[in-house]
């Protein structure tokens, strides 16, 4: 041992939490105080699933500290004109002058009143990257708790970019914010356009790789080969939006061709297959305990559902009497009349649905269809068991995923109902190796889904569903995006706003829909880690939006298209500079799931760069200087910054009156983070911390499955029939109706029972000739993204050494085209040409790839910069630009996808 | 990117040695040669060690660290880039001598470091791997082959220098060399291109196809013919060697500078097979840029 | 005997460049330059196409072209298999790129500015500028500091994070594993025996220390 390592002697331990696959643990090197290289952290390797390893994203970071192009100090703009043509003209100023300005702000609003005249929030909040900006933003959701009400629903990409419905649907049928496949333990996974590859994190690759390793059969269903296509044993180029036909094939198959084969016991006991269906569409139900009604084989009588010693049937009719509750007051009393169980009525609707019929609409060969829907069944090993911590429980190593542009907007709902149903018809929805949830935002607590499960009076998953009867329904909206007038399903949780539909409140800036208030503007709108200028539709409408807003305040990296608006610029210090402690393990976004839980610690590995200062003490000097800092303290001690720092087992919670310097408030934080996680045993500080980097607990394999907690609490899965929703629509629509309010009524056709088949395409082509008077033969391409693994989240753009990585990926480079369908059109790899969208045209370099569909065009991540500096010289085109935002095309839950018509035009020869 | 791609790390300078170098060895080789058929050569040994010298100097100026450029001499076992640079220390000096003594029997003696060293370039290129264009065993006798004919041709072109010698060049066998070795490099060239028909990059054979007009051309048939000519109207056999040369040298530096420069496509990558992926089925690879797989 | 080899499994491998991006922090190379890679491969047509990520770089050839040819003993090979290069004795030929069949070799001649002349030096850039290596032959070295630690302080190379590339310790799929080839019982030598492998270029009779698995057999 004479030597010094070669991978240094000074290592700092810190996270990255850039996308919401993360967090995971890393060391950053450090020579003489400047950070060199970033390493994984092996001593955690035993401790996290991705053995300590992470992604090509937080190599980036070094250079993100170093950047010359960052914003070093805070700025003002001094020309009020805004514009994309307009040179803010900014000016450096003092970190007082800065706060001063906004704390002015802040105390006029308060004392004018925090609601304006329209009836919204005057002060609005974006943050981006699906939440994970609060894991760089230190204690500043503490300072906005004493500001609140606030609007946070103008999206960057939230609804339009999201898995949204199955984060809605999702969280409503298994607490299942997102949705994976057990892939330890999964031998056969469907996935409708999932980029686990690029989108997955280091666990979701690292998981897929073993997984494949062990010889899982993936069968990737998408119109262009991506990067998950490429390490999948199957391609199937399926027509765009047309998934859920291919769905609806693989139940028919299950359903009229295996039946027998399906996992009964599962659906007669923790579903709700055997309700029994009354005439109106809702469940015939005991008219005394107002109980839903199954037939007891053994007693041959209706008995409510949760009736001791009874074997319920699963299919046929009966002629049985009862009540049925519809919308609102309606009731209905039968007297002997024809039901059907839910999962007759499933079988009857599923008939139309054959593989011949799915492959007219999917260009798939309905022989694969067939044929994936048997390899599905035969990998499900329906009965088998494992133990799980000593519990014995089925083993069902099948699973079905959904990507983005599949998993949201009009189609979504389908593709969710059909992908769970798909579990639910072998018994693999939350079992081991089966379709399972990782993570609750909907629902609470958020810290652990099983706790979450809660028993309905109906006998399903207990629903945080927003009001819809008269008395409840929040009639005028109180944020722009009536996110809880319109879509009950999003609930009422810290996250709900961000669900959207938040393209909703860009749509009613320019006009609002009728018998609607006209959407205000806030009045201060602060703005973190998100450009909503490049990362949301009709860019070019959002931009001018964003210029109309009065007082901005952005938190900046480097200069961007959105705050290029802005009226301040707050430089915060980054990723590798700042302190804050978060909640790392248990089961995570994506693929994350651990072994373990607890904390780890974000601390500045190198000098701070230039005035920059810590997210903590921004939000402390802002509490102060708008003479909040008693209740920003009290929030903290709440729990605000992610623990509560009293409890019955300990108490290092913060004097209220006094200010606290940052790693005063962080110290306080690991002590009661450490005392959460020991029961009040230990209390390590921030100290701790900074040398270690984490402090973990065990985390029970057991709770990454609901199996457990349902068994226990006797819980059924609300499948297949949708009474809930059904009724939900209903009274939804009769309160629109009632404020005159018609614009919504295609979105209130989606609340059904069983959701019936739509021609998406159909659909998309209809909106779009509709709204803009054009012929869509006009339009031949349809046009679509994926994900890229170097960029998606990472807010990197301006960091060169992502970019010259990612241009190993040959699809980063422009417009991506089928060899074959180019050379038709006498089109070369190279040539630039211009893509027109009945909305607006971009321009950009033609790749020629062999993995895409003839009919269709794909433009990978979000580029089209032309404010933020690096980026905006890549002459990369964004199919953000061409996608409108229409009304039409949002679905209920107030989400649209990712999908465009289009047609090019070649403008220049390959250079 | 998958593809061969050009090579961009020799330029001009790099082709200049091979021209130079090639040009200046042929030139004493055939200097020698001539002066055993009574010419008298060993004037153009002074050319000759200008135009190594010339060639090395060029490679001088397109090294990294120029100032450690001794250190081209410590791999002789296996580097026929040391030993172009040790043979060089014995042709220059030897060649000046030659020149300044006057000394038929120093010049067919200085013409054995001068082939040695024309040997040792067309090693360089037989032995870089990396780029099919060079890595054939056809690069030798195309490169000596060239390298003699520019001699010759130099040689032709400033035949003029000393009185008689065009006389002694057509009355002897001194055309009948020129002419076998006119012939040579074009059966050398034909030679080169066939071994690589099927053994190069696309883009090679694209580079190599658009040069072989100019060479076969301007190489082979008019050098032939204004020689048959010269042998023919005694009137103008300066003139008409002179141009031979002019012909023979500057087809020899085009066709280097094409090979160096312009044909000099890497390997590029390849794979034998794409793999299985989980339970899949593993599939046929790849090789980018090439017409036909190996 | 030892040789070090580097396996790569793209059957794992997604291509997700956090190898090109490790090496390039770990060796502080300049822009544009990547000792280690991964490129991506689609081969045939549609829609019968298929797409694999083959990371590349030096294969540490047992008949090294790169080493027979340098003029100056600079590149040569170590007894542990490693192709190495001197920066003190390269005279910036070049001629070892043009003899690599890998395109794995590069030279650099001026100071890495990520951003460009205009913006200079970043903090990192200037902390690490490897000035040994301006103007001369550079390429992947199998991190062999790393191995010549590992080996004096009785670690195992490919096996413990101190004495392994930094692009195998990072890829997040596992696919890059790092080992001596020579042992019967290493990691490598293991999934040798147990998968279809091939190397790239063959037939050129490098030698390559580099594999791919292809298959499990």
């Amino acid at each position: 041992m004479t030597q010094e390592s070669p991978t240094g002697k000074t290592k700092i331990p810190t996270y990255c939490y850039q996308c919401v696959a993360g967090p995971d643990l890393l060391n950053v090197r450090v020579e003489d105080g400047i950070a060199t290289e970033v390493q994984p952290n092996f001593g955690a390797a035993d401790c996290t699933p991705a053995g300590g390893k992470v992604c090509v994203k937080a190599f980036g970071l070094i250079q993100k500290v170093y950047n010359p192009h960052r914003i070093l100090t805070p700025m003002k703009r001094t020309n009020p004109k805004k514009g994309r043509d307009e040179d803010p003209k900014f000016v450096p100023i003092s970190w007082d002058e800065a706060l001063d300005t906004i704390a002015d702000k802040v105390k006029q609003i308060q004392s004018e009143g925090k609601i304006d005249s329209a009836g919204y929030p005057r002060v609005a909040a974006s943050f981006g990257g699906g939440g994970t900006s609060t894991y760089y933003m230190g204690t500043f959701p503490a300072f906005l708790s004493t500001l609140t009400p606030i609007d946070m629903g103008f999206g960057s990409g939230q609804g339009v970019k999201c898995y949204h419905s199955e984060h809605l649907y999702g969280e409503l049928w298994h607490r299942a914010f997102i949705v994976a496949p057990d892939t330890p333990k999964c031998d056969y996974i469907i996935s409708f356009g999932m980029n686990i590859e690029a989108s997955g994190g280091v666990c979701g690759v690292r998981r897929h790789a073993d997984a494949r390793d062990r010889g899982v059969k993936r069968v990737q269903i998408e119109p262009h080969l991506s990067q998950s296509g490429a390490a999948s044993a199957e391609w199937v180029p399926i027509k765009p939006k047309t998934d859920p036909a291919f769905m609806y094939a693989l139940i028919h198959v299950l359903l009229h061709e295996q039946r027998d084969r399906l996992d009964k016991v599962f659906l007669r006991d923790r579903t709700g297959s055997p309700y029994l269906v009354a005439p109106n569409g809702f469940y015939l139900r005991d008219p005394e305990t107002k109980k839903p009604l199954v037939y007891d084989l053994k007693s041959k009588q209706a008995v409510p559902f949760d009736t001791a010693d009874i074997e319920p049937a699963l299919e046929g009719q009966f002629v049985l009497s009862g009540i049925e509750l519809g919308a609102d007051d309606d009731q209905w009393e039968h007297h002997n009349i024809k039901v059907s169980t839910a999962f007759e009525k499933l079988i009857e609707h599923m008939k139309p649905f054959t593989p011949l019929w799915a492959s007219r609409v999917c260009d798939v060969d309905n022989k694969v269809i067939r044929r994936i829907a048997l390899e599905y069944l035969d990998h499900a090993k329906v009965g088998e068991t494992i133990e799980v911590d000593g519990r014995t429980m089925p083993l069902r190593p099948v699973a079905v995923t959904l990507g983005k542009t599949v998993n949201n907007g009009w189609g979504g709902y389908h593709c969710c109902w059909a992908r769970t149903m798909l579990a639910v018809l072998v018994g693999a929805l939350e079992v081991p190796g089966g379709t399972i949830g990782t993570t609750v935002r909907i629902n609470r607590p958020a810290s652990d889904r099983n706790d979450s499960v809660k028993l309905s009076e109906d006998g399903f998953l207990a629903y945080p569903m927003n009001p819809t009867d008269k008395e409840n329904w929040l009639a005028t909206p109180d944020v722009r995006n009536a996110n809880r007038t319109l879509v009950p399903l999003v609930g009422n949780s810290a996250w709900s706003q961000a669900l959207g539909p938040t393209h909703l409140a860009w749509m009613q800036q320019d006009k609002g829909p009728d018998h609607w208030p006209q959407a205000t503007k806030p009045d201060l709108w602060f703005v973190y880690r998100t450009n909503p200028a490049v990362s949301f539709w009709d860019t070019e409408q959002i931009t001018s939006t964003i210029a109309t807003f009065p007082f901005t305040v952005c938190f900046a990296y480097t200069r961007d298209e959105t705050n290029h608006m802005a009226d301040i610029l707050l430089p915060d210090r980054t990723d590798l500079e700042g302190l804050q402690l978060i909640r790392v393990g248990g089961t995570k976004f994506i693929e994350q799931f651990w072994d373990h839980q607890g904390f780890a610690l974000r601390q500045p590995v190198t000098e701070p760069q230039g005035d920059t200062r810590d997210f903590t003490w921004i939000s402390t000097e802002l509490a102060k200087r708008c003479n909040v800092l008693d209740k920003y303290n009290k929030a903290l001690n709440r729990g605000a910054a992610g623990v509560a720092l009293k409890t019955d087992k300990y108490d290092f919670s913060l004097d209220v009156d006094q200010e606290h310097d940052v790693e005063t408030i962080w110290d306080a934080n690991c002590k009661a983070a450490s005392a959460e996680i020991t029961d009040g045993k230990e209390q390590q500080g921030l100290d701790y911390y900074k040398e270690k980097g984490y402090r973990l607990t065990d985390f029970p394999r057991i709770k990454w499955y609901l199996t457990a907690k349902m068994e226990d609490e006797g819980v059924r899965y609300e499948l297949p029939y949708q009474e809930t929703l059904k009724r939900v629509g209903v009274q939804l629509g009769r309160r629109l109706h009632e404020k005159g309010i018609s614009w919504w009524d295609e979105q209130l056709e989606e609340y059904e029972s069983l959701p019936d088949m739509m021609d998406f395409q159909a659909l998309w082509e209809g909106a779009l000739e509709r709204n803009f008077g054009v012929d869509i033969s006009d339009y031949p391409f349809w046009l679509v993204t994926s994900r890229s693994m170097q960029y998606a989240w990472g807010g990197n753009v301006s960091i060169q050494m992502i970019r010259e990585v990612s241009k190993n990926i040959g699809t980063h480079g422009g417009l991506v085209m089928n060899t074959g369908r180019a050379h038709k059109l006498g089109l070369k790899d190279g040539d630039r040409v211009e893509i027109t969208s009945p909305l607006s045209a971009t321009r950009g370099i033609l790749v020629t790839r062999e993995g895409i569909r003839p009919d269709t065009l794909m433009l990978m991540g979000q580029f089209d910069h032309w404010a933020t500096p690096f980026a905006k010289d890549f002459d990369v085109p964004s199919m953000n630009s061409l996608v409108p935002m229409l009304l039409d095309l949002t679905d209920s839950s107030g989400s649209g996808a990712d999908l465009a018509r289009v047609k090019i035009k070649k403008i220049g020869e390959v250079k | 990117m998958l593809g061969p791609t050009l090579q961009k790390r020799w330029d001009w300078r790099a082709a200049g040695n091979f021209i130079c170098g090639g040009t200046g060895t042929g030139l004493i080789i055939m200097a020698a040669t001539l002066s055993a058929m009574g010419l008298v050569t060993t004037v153009y040994a002074l050319l000759a060690s200008a135009f190594v010298a010339a060639g090395l100097g060029l490679v001088w100026l397109e090294i990294g660290r120029p100032l450690r450029s001794m250190n081209v001499f410590r791999n002789p076992r296996t580097s026929w880039m040391t030993r172009e640079g040790m043979v060089a220390l014995l042709l220059i000096p030897m060649g000046l001598l030659t020149f300044f003594v006057e000394s038929n029997s120093l010049l067919i003696l200085t013409a054995l470091p001068a082939a040695f060293f024309l040997f040792a370039q067309a090693r360089i290129l037989h032995m870089a791997k990396g780029i099919p264009a060079w890595r054939t065993h056809a690069i030798n006798p195309m490169i000596l082959t060239t390298g003699l004919t520019e001699g010759m041709g130099a040689l032709l072109i400033l035949t003029g220098l000393i009185t008689g010698n065009i006389e002694a060049f057509f009355a002897g066998y001194g055309w009948i060399v020129a002419l076998s070795l006119v012939f040579l490099r074009g059966v050398a060239w034909l030679n080169y291109r066939y071994s690589l028909s099927n053994n190069a990059p696309e883009e090679t054979l694209k580079v190599l196809e658009r040069a072989n007009i100019v060479i076969v051309l301007l190489g082979f048939v008019t050098p032939i013919v204004l020689l048959f000519m010269g042998k023919q109207y005694a009137a103008y056999q300066l003139p008409l060697a002179a141009t031979a040369g002019l012909f023979m040298t500057f087809t020899g530096w085009f066709l280097k500078y094409q090979i160096i420069i312009y044909a000099a496509y890497y390997q590029g990558f390849a794979i034998t097979h794409t793999p299985a992926r989980g339970a899949g089925k593993p599939g046929p690879g790849l090789k980018p840029g090439w017409r036909l797989p190996q | 005997m030892t040789r070090y080899v580097m396996v790569a499994d793209i059957n794992r491998c997604v291509g997700c460049q956090t190898c090109t991006a490790a090496c390039k922090h770990t060796n502080a190379t300049a822009p544009g330059v990547q000792w280690r890679k991964v490129l991506d491969f689609e081969v045939g047509t549609y829609p019968d196409v298929r797409r694999a990520f083959i990371p590349v770089g030096c294969n540490h050839c047992l008949d090294a072209p790169c080493a027979d040819v340098c003029p100056t003993l600079a590149t040569y090979k170590r007894p542990d298999g490693i192709v190495s290069i001197n920066y003190d004795l390269c005279i910036g030929c070049a001629y070892c790129i043009q003899a690599c069949p890998y395109q794995a070799r590069d030279r650099v001649d001026v100071p890495n500015k990520a951003y460009g002349k205009e913006f200079g030096q970043m903090k990192h850039e200037q902390k690490v500028p490897h000035s040994e290596r301006r103007a001369v032959a550079q390429k992947c070295t199998f991190c062999s500091d790393r191995v010549d630690y590992g080996t004096a302080n009785g670690l195992t190379p490919g096996i413990d994070p101190d004495a392994t590339p930094a692009c195998a310790n990072s890829c997040i799929a596992n696919a890059l594993t790092f080992g001596d080839i020579d042992d019967p019982n290493s990691n490598v030598s293991e999934l040798l025996r147990t998968h279809e492998h091939f190397q790239m270029h063959e037939e050129l009779e490098t030698g390559s220390g580099f594999y791919y698995l292809w298959e499990r057999k």
